[in-house]
């Protein structure tokens, strides 16, 4: 335990991990309640497009994933709202196009190829210091807005309509979410990888959604899930030495697992006892 | 009481969407203090009336008036409107307490990244204690019944101390009994001086309680008191094939499709 500490890349993986963890679990609280972790697989896989473009114009492909993602994020709500097509069918359209979009554009430049892997997975060992102050900075404005709008961002959640109802911008407050999702991906793929991320950001919600029916705890929940899912993986990862990513969600999921098992909102089902009051 | 502006006033209105047309020449008003229900059958376009009167639907002709402004453009003036959807099934599991769903309808008026004054508790509170769910303010959602729910959407619209209340369906899935002690409190906002237009398709417990009643089926095809609008009538629009050549004024005799079947409890619709 101890000699992990001292290496450099492990502590800016732990710390990285630290603010994924607490990142993931507090937007995946609205992305399960809301119901939206096909948008959360979408845009990540939408961040590939992003990680390529940034790759062929040499700049740092953290920046160039968060303005892609931004983009697709805010494209696929764009197209839901005309009314014109299903959200599900939009995200089923960009999700495939976006991720083909960066696999032709690497196919253009060779030889990035094992970078590209660490992106796809997650690697303890890709946090570069650049990537850790990226990540942080993120994840200040993710939290922030958060805690600004933690009111509004309730009601949109909610019930969207009687949010509009009641005089909020739920359209725009709306876009403002499908942005936060998009840091979320963005900030967490070094360490988790494109394609796990949209599982630790559904997962540790999903765990607390199980275990309390009040929103403050279940964020509160969530966080302690995400948090010891990231901090424990990363840990476990160095251990024994297998992929960050893959420990991560795995670990995260056990968490799932145990919180199902201890539901109480399942036992109350099972019982059939049907409501206090 | 007729003399003064309605304050609901629609001359008109259609609604066309892409595929169909939802509402077409509908005029009716309500006036202040007065308790309208709009009846008919599912696919008759009441949903989409709400939304017209709430703003959020425009109509492609006609005019529509709330408080004598266009719903579109009240404005800070919305707040006078309170609104109860329809049930929505996702909502039932939502892990939030009764207290923070009723401060959701002042939200609006609180303003955007700032947290509610002292006066918003208090006019939440007040709202809890006008339906009778105070006891219930710490209770989570996921925990309460059917008529308890309702309850608390009620208390979430008026928690904006609304001069307007437009509800959905509001007893579509709550037992009769609570039914009739929801539409008992409708009764003394109404006496407060709440102007009230419930939309329903159940016409008995609904007639019961309204100053007028409005019979929906794409067009309007009756409004009356509830005395006037007798049973057979109203099933014509409600079930009846042919239900557009009813007309505003005296009741036509009509004979009710075979089609139909009554359940004893709906017959009288004027109770």
């Amino acid at each position: 335990m101890a000699e992990a500490i001292h290496y450099g890349f492990m502590q800016r993986a732990l710390l990285a991990g630290l603010i994924i963890g607490a990142v993931c679990a507090v937007v995946g609280v609205y992305v399960v309640l809301r119901g939206m972790s096909f948008i959360g697989a979408g845009i990540a896989h939408a961040s590939f497009g992003g990680v390529a473009i940034g790759f062929v114009l040499g700049v740092n492909p953290m920046v160039t994933a968060v303005l892609f993602c931004l983009l697709v994020a805010w494209g696929i709500g764009a197209v839901a709202r005309r009314g014109e097509v299903r959200e599900d069918t939009a995200i089923g359209v960009f999700f495939a196009a976006t991720m083909a979009l960066g696999i032709l554009v690497i196919g253009l430049t060779r030889g990035y190829q094992v970078d590209l892997y660490a992106y796809l997975f997650g690697s303890i060992l890709a946090v570069s210091p650049a990537d850790l102050w990226m990540s942080v900075a993120l994840g200040v404005v993710v939290l922030a807005t958060v805690g600004v709008l933690f009111k509004e961002l309730l009601s949109i959640t909610f019930d969207p309509e009687m949010a509009e109802v009641t005089g909020l911008p739920a359209g725009r407050l709306h876009y403002v979410l499908l942005a936060l999702i998009a840091l979320t991906v963005v900030l967490s793929m070094k360490v988790v990888g494109i394609v796990l991320v949209s599982a630790l950001i559904v997962t540790p919600a999903a765990a607390a959604y199980q275990l309390t029916e009040d929103f403050r705890k279940m964020m509160a929940l969530s966080v302690a899930a995400g948090l010891f899912a990231t901090v424990g993986g990363l840990l476990l990862s160095y251990w024994l030495n297998t992929g960050s990513g893959a420990t991560i969600v795995l670990l995260t999921t056990a968490v799932f697992l145990v919180a199902l098992a201890l539901s109480p909102r399942r036992r109350r089902r099972r019982s059939g006892t049907p409501d206090a009051g | 009481m007729n003399e003064a502006q309605p304050t609901v006033d629609l001359r008109d209105v259609t609604v066309e969407f892409r595929y169909h047309t939802a509402l077409e020449d509908i005029s009716l008003h309500v006036h202040p203090g007065e308790l309208l229900a709009v009846v008919g059958p599912n696919g008759a376009g009441k949903t989409t009336l709400l939304k017209v009167l709430l703003g959020t639907i425009r109509p492609t002709r006609g005019t529509v008036r709330v408080f004598g402004r266009e719903p579109w453009r009240l404005g800070e003036q919305r707040r006078r409107i309170g609104y109860v959807p329809q049930r929505t099934t996702g909502i039932s599991n939502f892990p939030v307490r009764v207290r923070d769903v009723v401060m959701m309808g002042r939200y609006g008026r609180i303003g955007v990244g700032r947290r509610p004054s002292p006066e918003d508790h208090e006019a939440a509170q007040r709202a809890m204690d006008r339906v009778g769910i105070a006891h219930l303010r710490e209770e989570p959602i996921p925990r309460l019944s059917g008529g308890q729910r309702q309850r608390t959407f009620l208390a979430r619209a008026l928690a904006s101390d609304p001069e307007l209340l437009l509800l959905d369906e509001p007893t579509t899935g709550v037992d009769i009994l609570a039914s009739e002690t929801f539409y008992e409190l409708l009764d003394r906002l109404r006496s407060n001086g709440i102007t009230i237009l419930v939309v329903s398709h159940d016409i008995g417990v609904v007639a019961a309680h309204a100053d007028s009643v409005a019979c929906i089926n794409q067009r309007l095809t009756l409004h009356g008191r509830p005395e006037e609008v007798k049973s057979g009538a109203v099933l014509a629009c409600m079930y009846g094939p042919h239900a557009t050549f009813l007309d505003h004024g005296p009741v036509p005799h009509m004979v009710v499709g075979e089609h139909v079947h009554l359940r004893p409890d709906e017959k009288d619709g004027d109770g």
